[in-house]
């Protein structure tokens, strides 16, 4: 019984299970992702490619135009406000959704911690609705005359400041970022939070017994240490960034006079709605597509690459 | 392209207890005793400023049909017409089954495919496993928008356009890549002694998988399924593309459409939107940990 020996599975080959060996078995249980990523994924996405080189006006024919409609969509203005509308967002939206979180974060991790959980808790059920709702809900509340933002305005004495949020070309879009940053900030704080716990105390311990401010502790010693989870946040708000769709679809449907367009909404309308441009084309939709997926590859891979050439 | 987080991915980290030990009983001296009051006037502020919004949401829900945009902003008197109207007049009832269905089976079946294949590429070794993975794992940067046209074709071509079915195929396909890379790493950190040992007794891959691995991996299952039905439940994009008929759409599309029919009737409004975000807040709240763990690792996506 206590003798030791070699045992193998009776009738397989030791190879079957060795390191490095094919093992059929492994190959069978990836088949259902497979085929699910195959058919709506991976074939989709090769064939975004091939349909942008068509022009298929409505769900009808299609004829080859070759790389006419990524040249058409160079001079279609509605796509260069899309893409500023995008940049600007993307831009703003990362710095704040970064940033705002993390002082949020390190606040509360400077205070008992029974509380700590008891304040992340709260702010993250923002978090808990979908982009949808809070999308409807923020409409209403900007809403012009009825919306309670404006209603509180004239309530406390600052009547001059009511404004048609959503109505405006130059407040759409920072009404908007506001509201984004009301529904992820606690999806964030969580993030920075649950790391900041992770670390060990007698660092910041040791630092303080160096004299050190709270604030020079956080900005020397807690922020360089939590680095890794601030790349992964800048990431994730740079990716939904770029695919923003609920919040302005919802909010405005992209206006007024497409100042709130993001290209997912301007691809939206394009392919279903009536109001892009006047042009209802899929090949022109596709190219749209194809840019924006090509953006967010390469703008993805370099933040991946800047954050893995990082000590 | 797979996501390192550091030293420590944020699961462990929000896994892990809590590493400062509660100073309990200690007497704060009078300059802390001022700093910590300061420190809960800040966190309440923003408390304030996460809820409000939300509590605005539900108590407009609560107020009578009539009269509900020119009243006080906090309401004097409350009644539920407004659920029973959109409950029974707009029968948001449908679009509440419709959220069930799709919800319910795309995490089944997103579970299904996702414990398989991370075991698969957290425990077993074949021919083209980390290229496969890799591939799979990349969709997670995919915007749904860079698909949504051929997708529209092909669901038409497939006679599933229109059909709640077609979308949670679609929903399964887009849900893997993150579960997959969530349970490949919930495989990995398994002990290799107990499959090796259930081998050596002769079992086959699938009875160390069923018998095995699979209940020991059964948080990382409650993690990825939390996360995926939050994802489902909310997700507006391909189902206002995808699903026309208003007896079909799940609540996110349903109820912002209702924007344009009730425009001024906002009891009817908000009372939609509630039941829209209702469920998924209670499910924070019950499951909480999971949430914050499924989050923290997972966050990925959102």
């Amino acid at each position: 019984m206590t003798t030791i020996r070699t045992v193998r599975p009776a009738g397989r080959p030791a190879a079957w299970r060795r390191v490095g060996g094919a093992t059929p078995t492994g190959l069978v249980f990836i088949v259902p992702a497979l085929i699910a990523f195959g058919v709506f994924i991976a074939y989709p996405l090769v064939r975004t490619f091939t349909l942008s080189t068509t022009s298929t006006v409505g769900f009808g024919d299609s004829v080859s135009v070759g790389l006419r409609n990524y040249w058409l969509l160079l001079h279609d203005p509605v796509f260069l406000k899309a893409a500023r509308v995008t940049a600007i967002y993307t831009l703003v939206t990362t710095v704040l959704q970064t940033v705002v979180p993390l002082a949020l974060a390190l606040l509360i991790h400077a205070g008992p911690r029974r509380s700590a959980i008891i304040y992340r808790t709260i702010l993250f059920v923002p978090a808990t609705i979908s982009l949808a709702v809070t999308g409807l809900l923020w409409r209403l509340g900007f809403a012009p005359t009825f919306g309670p933002v404006n209603r509180i305005l004239a309530d406390i004495g600052l009547g001059s400041l009511q404004h048609p949020w959503l109505g405006d070309t130059s407040t759409v879009l920072p009404a908007i970022i506001v509201v984004s940053l009301w529904q992820s900030t606690g999806l964030f704080v969580l993030i920075f939070h649950a790391r900041l716990s992770g670390l060990d105390p007698t660092i910041s311990d040791a630092a303080r017994i160096d004299g050190a401010s709270a604030l020079r502790e956080a900005w020397s010693v807690t922020i360089p240490s939590i680095r890794p989870v601030i790349d992964l946040v800048v990431m994730l708000n740079v990716i939904s960034g770029l695919k923003v769709f609920d919040l302005n679809y919802v909010m405005t449907n992209g206006g007024p006079l497409h100042a709130s367009e993001s290209f997912s909404t301007y691809t939206y309308q394009l392919t279903f709605g009536s109001t892009g441009g006047g042009v209802s084309s899929l090949g022109y939709g596709s190219a749209l597509s194809a840019v924006v997926f090509l953006l967010t590859a390469v703008i993805t891979i370099v933040l991946y690459r800047l954050r893995r050439s990082e000590p | 392209m797979t996501l390192s987080v550091g030293p420590t991915t944020p699961l462990q980290a929000a896994a892990r207890p809590a590493a400062r030990v509660p100073r309990v009983g200690r007497r704060l001296s009078g300059r802390a005793l001022v700093r910590r009051l300061l420190w809960h006037a800040v966190l309440i502020g923003c408390s304030v400023v996460a809820l409000v919004p939300i509590a605005y949401m539900v108590l407009t829900s609560l107020r009578p049909l009539q009269g509900a945009l020119t009243g006080s902003l906090i309401p004097t008197h409350l009644t539920f017409k407004a659920y029973s109207y959109a409950w029974n007049t707009v029968q948001i009832w449908r679009n509440v089954i419709n959220s069930v269905i799709i919800t319910g089976s795309s995490v089944v079946l997103i579970v299904m495919c996702a414990t398989l294949a991370g075991y698969a590429f957290g425990r077993l070794r074949f021919t083209g496993r980390q290229l496969l993975f890799a591939v799979i794992v990349s969709a997670l940067f995919l915007p749904g928008v860079a698909t949504l046209i051929p997708v529209y074709l092909e669901m038409k071509q497939l006679g599933l356009l229109g059909s709640r079915f077609g979308l949670v195929l679609l929903y399964v396909a887009g849900g893997i890549p993150l579960s997959i890379f969530l349970m490949r790493t919930f495989f990995e950190a398994l002990p290799a002694e107990l499959s090796e040992a259930a081998r050596i007794d002769g079992a086959n891959e699938l009875q160390v998988f069923l018998r095995i691995m699979l209940p020991l991996a059964l948080p990382g299952i409650g993690t990825i399924a939390i996360l995926q039905l939050v994802n489902v439940w909310n997700e507006l994009l391909f189902a206002s593309a995808l699903l026309s008929d208003p007896n079909q759409r799940p609540l996110q599309p349903a109820a912002t459409q209702l924007i344009g029919q009730y425009a001024t009737n906002w009891p009817v409004l908000t009372a939609a939107m509630t039941i829209s975000a209702l469920p998924m807040v209670i499910l924070y709240v019950v499951f909480q940990r999971w949430f914050v763990a499924g989050l923290a690792a997972g966050a990925v996506k959102s």
